[in-house]
């Protein structure tokens, strides 16, 4: 099942199935077929945290709903 | 473009070698290793935004460094990416990149993106100690030959493996016959050499199964919305308390007296009783605006206790990554104001000078977030050296008027935020940002980075402010100042509400922030007076060396537009002010 970054559950692993293209999420490691762990979302419209390997990322909430993601099941 | 053919310049007359990575790998501190030019690192992404060079010897060869922007791809995606391919498309003879051994599959993957160019490289694996924190064991020989590249792993803070990656260098780099390669670049495809990093990561890195430390249980806590939110007000407030606090204390201890009772009285035995000058130049020497008085009151006992301090907490964010946690946090905030959180990185350095904030926004990945950033700066955000000379004008009345100022100034602040960032035209983008390890400052580079900022407000401040305070005394000893004040009374005490000699404050402020709120200070005011005067000085231009930075960074229509509509802003902003209270008063 699809759905966006912003509706998932904090300390799940998903694979990004679709975003938007853009350079700034692909150069720090978000592309289709990657794989993000949602480490936490900040209230009142606030980004949400991912981790990519020993990354920490944090993503715009605008944006995160504009990147689709299937859970993987570990 | 200038800044192009400088770079092509530099480039075909010296043997240059590119120092690259990834932001906030530690490449400031190879460079001011090899090259003793101090530059400033920070623990946040982007402290490199322009470029630096300095000259250093290998083997008897001469050869010219030069610190590229830290990026993280090379996709042309921001003005930083752009210089980095700018400068790897000029044939440079080596580089020195450096690794991130906490974050190795980020490094690889750029790092293959600059092998592409196929130039002489020689890399550094760096943060090795915080990799160790976090239990991961690098295999650097097998990684070495993976990459197919010489590897030396290094602490840069420490200068551990510094001399063992000399000695590469020297042999890497004195090996070259300098005849320049050309280009055999291949096109990349990001997806795959994402999944090269992951799988040579895979292969080299080992866990030692040690436990997350104090630090990286800390971080991970401010990262969550609760209870990140509360440590961050805490960490703000802190910071402003001993900002305001320990520079109050600072300036009544030991400068206030100092100046009064030492240095002063010093000059006065001088000129008045050794020299026995009068007259008009006695008054502009040593009169109650004389150069000698003013000089040492203002610059000493009034701005440089702030300034010190600010410096010194102000590093501390920089280097401990606390900064873009705390970005993060206002993310939401800032969004609904039209902006995004990652630009809050750049207005908190603005709260220290504009300058470096309003270059610092080269990292932002859209030109009207540039151009939204860096007006907001110059419309709303007080450098310290103006913030010590309000602390001292208000702080002396109640601190209450402190608090107020605050207050008005974050209500300005997030009106200006909306109207600019509706009517700029173009597109701001949500944030994407990375969010480094927490770390303890390292002695050596804490300190050494605090003495090149001190060392460099007080070259570049000095002058200017020394200016000011000349043209204070001669306008005012002098009695030039009476016409001008004459002239702009309705301005200044009609609308603004201030005595006519407050014009000498509008005069001063031109040239330095902190100068439109000294001649204020010894003019016996009412609160309002004072506030009135606070909010003008808030909102009045940025100095000359921003309007010089403006012009470069954009052009010279925005900084015209900045210059007046600044001046505009600030004298309606504060007279409404003082129109609207005194009709309760
Ligand atoms: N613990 C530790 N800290 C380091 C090491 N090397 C650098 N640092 C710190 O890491 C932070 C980042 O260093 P910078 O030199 O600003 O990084 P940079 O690569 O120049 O960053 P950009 O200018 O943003 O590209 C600073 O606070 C340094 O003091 C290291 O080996 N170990």
């Amino acid at each position: 099942m699809k759905i966006n970054l912003y509706d998932t559950l904090n300390g799940n692993v998903y694979s990004v199935v679709d975003m938007p293209k853009e350079n700034t999420l692909e150069s720090i490691g978000v592309f289709p077929g990657a794989h993000v762990k949602v480490e936490s979302h900040y209230n009142f419209g606030g980004p949400v945290a991912i981790s990519l390997g020993s990354r920490n990322v944090a993503i715009g909430k605008a944006l995160a709903k504009q990147i689709l993601v299937k859970e993987v099941l570990l | 473009m200038s800044e192009k053919k400088e770079i092509q310049e530099l480039m075909q007359n010296n043997k240059t070698i590119l120092l690259m990575g990834a932001p906030n790998v530690g490449k400031s501190v190879f460079f001011t290793h090899y090259t003793k030019v101090h530059v400033i690192s920070s623990n946040y992404a982007g402290t490199t935004v322009s470029y630096m060079k300095g000259d250093f010897t290998l083997a008897g060869n001469n050869f010219t460094m030069i610190d590229v922007p830290g990026t993280y791809s090379l996709t042309s995606s921001n003005e930083a990416e752009e210089l980095a391919i700018l400068f790897l498309e000029n044939n440079p003879d080596g580089i020195l990149f450096v690794l991130n051994a906490a974050d190795l599959e980020g490094s690889i993957k750029l790092f293959l993106e600059v092998k592409n160019y196929n130039k002489q490289i020689v890399c550094a694996l760096n943060l090795c100690d915080v990799a160790k924190r976090q239990g991961k064991e690098i295999d650097v020989e097998l990684l070495s030959k993976e990459l197919d590249v010489p590897i030396i792993s290094t602490v840069a803070v420490k200068q551990e493996g510094f001399k063992e990656l000399d000695q590469t260098m020297e042999s890497v780099f004195s090996k070259l016959d300098f005849k320049k390669e050309t280009n055999i670049k291949k096109d990349l495809d990001i997806k795959e050499l994402w999944k090269i990093s992951k799988e040579i990561t895979d292969k080299v890195v080992s866990y030692t199964g040690q436990k997350a430390n104090f630090l990286d249980n800390f971080g991970q806590k401010l990262l969550k919305p609760w209870p990140g939110i509360l440590y961050a007000i805490l960490i703000i407030i802190l910071s402003i308390g001993i900002v305001v606090g320990a520079g109050k204390a600072l300036r009544a201890v030991l400068l206030l007296p100092l100046v009064n009772n030492i240095i002063v009285p010093f000059f006065e035995t001088i000129f008045i009783d050794v020299l026995k000058v009068s007259g008009i130049l006695g008054n502009v020497l040593i009169g109650e605006y004389g150069i000698f008085r003013i000089g040492f009151e203002w610059i000493i006992a009034l701005i440089l206790p702030y300034v010190l301090l600010f410096q010194l907490v102000f590093a501390f964010l920089e280097d401990s990554g606390l900064l873009p946690r705390i970005a993060i946090l206002f993310d939401n905030l800032m969004s609904k104001i039209g902006v995004q959180g990652g630009s809050l990185i750049n207005i908190m350095l603005a709260f220290g000078c504009a300058v470096p904030a309003i270059i610092g926004t080269r990292t932002a990945p859209t030109k009207k977030e540039r151009l939204v950033v860096s007006t907001l700066i110059c419309f709303t955000i007080p450098c310290i050296s103006q913030s010590g000379a309000l602390i001292s004008l208000l702080g002396d009345y109640s601190i209450f008027l402190i608090l107020l100022l605050m207050f008005a100034n974050f209500v300005l602040f997030v009106l200006s935020a909306k109207l600019l960032s509706k009517f700029i035209s173009g597109e701001i983008k949500p944030m994407v940002i990375e969010i480094p390890n927490l770390l303890i400052p390292e002695k050596k580079s804490f300190f050494l980075k605090f003495k090149a900022r001190m060392k460099s407000f007080l070259i570049e401040a000095e002058g200017p402010m020394l200016l000011a305070v000349v043209l204070a005394s001669i306008l005012t000893e002098a009695g030039l100042l009476d016409g001008f004040s004459k002239m702009v009374e309705p301005i200044v005490s009609g609308w603004l509400g201030l005595p006519s000699e407050a014009s000498l404050a509008l005069i001063l402020g031109v040239i330095r922030r902190e100068m439109s709120v000294a001649p204020l200070l010894a003019m016996n005011l009412t609160a309002l007076q004072m506030f009135t005067g606070a909010i003008v000085s808030l909102l009045y231009l940025p100095c000359l060396s921003v309007i010089g930075v403006l012009t470069k960074e954009f052009d010279l229509k925005t900084s015209i537009l900045i210059f007046f509509g600044t001046i505009f802003n600030a004298i309606f902003v504060g007279g409404l002010i003082n129109q609207v209270v005194s009709l309760f008063i």
